[in-house]
């Protein structure tokens, strides 16, 4: 039924974290432990709605050595395509659902001297757990997070109470804006974290590149698919001569799934390297953060979640 | 680590650091870096001063770029001194002269050996073993794998 193996949990309690934002509790449904993850982890959720299945990812906010219940933060978004309006409208206290087990593709970097975390509304997310897991091993981090207003940043009393000598908090309803000069005054030996929106992403991103961070020295976690510059629709060859056409509104993995292949996948952003596929010939336009720069330009193989070809034609190496 | 250093763009501050013959190893990419009116400082590196250095390379900022020419024999412990600062390999060039010496690692006996730049073939110390020395390195045991030469 799932893509995946998945873990049967139950919803134990729901809190009103801030207007838009709910917290959810969930206990294993059989056996009495859940797996350890890793500070930055994530679970998919699998909703069955009445519109079918929704799968939605979302941060483990828990502290990653408890074993007993996993917490997730959601926010109601706007343009919401059912996942969140679903989780807050509908799932309620005793409610069972399916999740994945923890997967992290933003894991702290084990080299870092120190740790610093810039995130803007709900990007906080992953950040509560790589913090818990910093704390408790005695690492050293501090946190610059974004908001508009007191009330509706998630988690600023627990993380006042917890961490109040780490975190810098930025309210835009109080004039008091987050800006990216302070990553001028990091120490030699720092690593950083952006996770938010993507124009709050790109903004961080730009200015670390321009003081001259080294790529390996800054992460980030984005919510959404990269915003593209340039698309076009183009053509896909297979190993069976098979050829499927990807048009302008759909990715590469949308219309190879349509077609009913089977093919792998995991964030959909560009971030897990899961739906990498072999390239034999054609122009890719890579739109990944997962390759490096090396095994991009080898023009070899693409990310079919975000992917998409400069040239007409593509020759991908699957049956 | 290289013979030649090459200059990197887009850094924030450019730190020299090294000793006279080092420095001189350093000159084209000083040079563009005065050229270009980019910050920058130089260090004159020897033994009393190593601590001194130790401090300040630990009061740089991210997105300084370090280049450390150094005698070959004496970068290694150079090496570990700035990644324990901080310094990523993506921050530093190290520029070796002179002979280098590596460790080859015994693939029987485990044992560790040192080799030159021209020696590709060498006894094991402990076993006796003749090995040659491959491009497979172990940054754990900071050693190059010695295989057995002749079966």
């Amino acid at each position: 039924m799932y893509k995946e193996a998945t873990l049967s949990v139950q919803i134990t309690s729901i809190v009103q974290e801030t207007e838009h934002v709910k917290k959810y509790i969930l206990a294993p449904a059989k056996g009495n432990k859940l797996p350890r993850f890793s500070g930055g982890s994530h679970i998919s959720t699998y909703l069955e709605t009445a519109n079918g299945l929704v799968v939605r990812q979302y941060s483990l906010t828990s502290h990653p050595d408890e074993t007993s219940q996993y917490e997730i933060a959601v926010r109601l978004s706007e343009d919401s395509k059912g996942g969140s309006r679903f989780w807050h409208q509908s799932m309620k206290v005793g409610d069972s659902l399916h999740i994945s087990y923890p997967k992290n593709h933003f894991p702290l970097s084990f080299k870092a001297r120190h740790h610093v975390f810039y995130a803007a509304g709900i990007g906080i997310t992953p950040f509560l757990s790589m913090m818990h897991e910093l704390m408790t091993k005695g690492f050293s981090f501090e946190l610059h997070y974004a908001s508009k207003s007191k009330q509706n940043c998630p988690f600023y009393e627990f993380l006042t109470k917890h961490y109040s000598g780490q975190c810098h908090f930025y309210f835009s309803e109080e004039n008091h804006r987050m800006s990216t000069s302070s990553l001028e005054n990091h120490p030699i030996g720092t690593h950083v974290y952006f996770c938010g929106p993507e124009s709050f992403i790109e903004q961080f991103l730009k200015a670390a590149r321009d003081l001259g961070y080294p790529k390996k020295s800054v992460h980030q976690e984005r919510f959404s698919p990269p915003q593209l510059k340039r698309v076009k629709p183009f053509k896909i060859s297979l190993k069976s001569g098979k050829e499927i056409r990807v048009d302008k509104k759909q990715t590469l993995l949308d219309a190879l799934l349509q077609q009913g292949l089977n093919v792998p996948y995991s964030c959909r952003v560009g971030r897990c390297g899961t739906c990498e596929l072999p390239v034999s010939e054609g122009e890719i336009d890579h739109y990944d953060f997962f390759l490096s720069e090396d095994q991009q330009n080898a023009q070899n193989c693409i990310l079919a979640c975000v992917s998409r070809a400069r040239s007409d034609k593509l020759v991908i190496e699957i049956e | 680590m290289k013979n030649e250093a090459v200059f990197i763009n887009g850094k924030r501050k450019y730190i020299f650091c090294g000793d006279d013959q080092g420095l001189k190893l350093l000159s084209s990419v000083m040079e563009k870096v005065n050229e270009e009116g980019l910050t920058h400082e130089r260090f004159l590196l020897s033994d009393f001063k190593m601590s001194l250095l130790e401090d300040f390379l630990k009061s740089q900022k991210m997105g300084t770029f370090l280049y450390v020419a150094l005698p070959s024999s004496e970068l290694q412990q150079f090496l570990k001194a700035v990644e324990d600062i901080g310094f990523s390999d993506e921050d530093v060039q190290y520029i070796g002269y002179g002979e280098e010496k590596f460790s080859v690692f015994c693939c029987r006996c485990h044992e560790i050996n040192t080799s030159n730049n021209e020696q590709k073939r060498l006894y094991c110390h402990r076993c006796g073993l003749e090995l040659e020395v491959s491009d497979h390195y172990s940054a754990m045991h900071d050693a190059f794998l010695g295989y057995v030469a002749k079966l």
